[in-house]
């Protein structure tokens, strides 16, 4: 199980002289000090390594499984709906990291271009995100959750015509945006 | 904090030697001059006492830091081995914060599971009211029963007159049956029979 962290922001030399100078007085005064210190003194000097673990939730009712009148049934299904709550909460937020880096790394125009997969994952995950937990109003609690789903589904069966994510609606958009940029007149060597 | 040792500079720039009051130039002969100035011994106290406070907690502190974070060192993500259940702290990476998780705080499951039974208890406590409420309402009504918080009282008279209401709603009848006597005393002390 490894996590897959962002990487730290690599510094490309020649883009202009002064981020380079500041790059290197950076890299004299911080950087490699301090990687000096970490593999000379550090590593020799560390005990042994100890291991520490993901911690694991097991499965619990939900609230549709629990019986009338178990308020502990019902704590419980609420501090599950509350864990996956904040993790899909950290996936969107994830997932929004990673669009934003596509864009500094492209550049704001390229990015319409090659960042479409970010684009389309984010949206995706944003809209199941406030099908499942949004618009409920604050405060809001698992049971709140369950009726939204219910009342979803029922409509969804009675107007299974409706595009409730929103896909066409987003294609256009983006088409319209890449329109635009087109249309502006421009020399071929800069486009 | 480094840099209260320039507030002095900085006043005396401000303040230029033209003010008679601030420098005073004694004059003991054509070349010897001696310059009068505010003392500088309740500055120095001062930042000697603040120092010391200071470095007092901040030392300690650092060697602590120092060491957890260079000797001991940060913990490995790795997959819990079968039939073993991790103690509370090592779900924590940073040694300091498994020494707080393991001597100083509360674990995150225990709180979890004393929220369960403190609604577990309300539950429960709720329920026996409701069951309180329920028996006496009915020894209200039927007033049939001792009752568990009762104290035994002897009332013949209440007897006699619930025989007679009973006897009454049976239906009146020319045979009259005698009168019985009530029975003997047997509280606190039963009579004397000699």
């Amino acid at each position: 199980l490894k996590m897959p962290e962002p990487t730290p922001q690599e510094h490309v030399y020649g883009v202009s002289k002064w981020s380079d100078l500041g790059y290197s007085t950076i890299d004299m005064l911080y950087l490699r000090p301090v990687r000096w210190f970490h593999q000379n003194v550090v590593e020799r000097l560390r005990g042994p390594a100890y291991p520490y673990y993901h911690r694991k939730f097991g499965p619990v009712k939900t609230i549709d499984q629990c019986e009338i009148q178990d308020q502990v049934c019902f704590y419980e299904a609420e501090m599950a709906f509350l864990r996956e709550k904040r993790i899909d909460t950290m996936i969107v937020e994830i997932l929004h990291d990673r669009l934003t880096r596509c864009i500094a790394y492209e550049g704001r125009i390229d990015a319409l271009d090659k960042c479409a997969k970010e684009k389309d994952a984010l949206f995706e995950s944003h809209t199941n995100w406030y099908q499942k937990y949004g618009e409920m109003g604050v405060p809001h609690s698992c049971i709140d959750a369950y009726m939204k789903q219910k009342h979803l589904m029922i409509w969804m069966r009675r107007h299974p015509e409706v595009d409730l994510k929103g896909w066409a609606i987003e294609r256009e958009y983006e088409n319209k945006a890449k329109e635009y940029i087109k249309s502006i007149p421009m020399p071929m060597e800069i486009r | 904090m480094v840099l209260f040792s320039k507030f002095r500079p900085l006043l005396q720039t401000v303040f230029k030697p033209t003010q008679q009051i601030q420098t005073i130039v004694k004059r003991w002969s054509s070349e010897r001059r001696m310059r009068m100035m505010i003392s500088e011994f309740n500055e120095r106290k001062f930042f000697d006492l603040f120092h010391y406070y200071f470095l007092i907690g901040l030392v300690p502190t650092f060697c602590v830091v120092f060491y957890a974070n260079v000797f001991v060192g940060q913990a490995t993500l790795s997959e819990i081995p079968e039939d073993y259940e991790p103690r509370h702290w090592e779900y924590y990476k940073h040694p300091l914060r498994r020494f707080m998780a393991q001597y100083v705080v509360q674990p995150f499951d225990e709180r979890y599971e004393i929220s369960l039974h403190a609604i577990y208890t309300q539950v429960m406590r709720d329920q026996l009211r409701g069951l309180e409420r329920k028996v006496r309402r009915l020894e209200h009504a039927r007033g049939d029963n001792k009752g568990w918080f009762y104290r035994p009282e002897v009332d013949n008279l209440s007897e006699l007159e619930l025989k007679k209401a009973a006897e009454r709603s049976e239906g009146y009848s020319a045979m009259l049956a005698p009168r019985e006597l009530p029975p003997p005393r047997s509280w606190p002390v039963a009579p004397k029979t000699d």
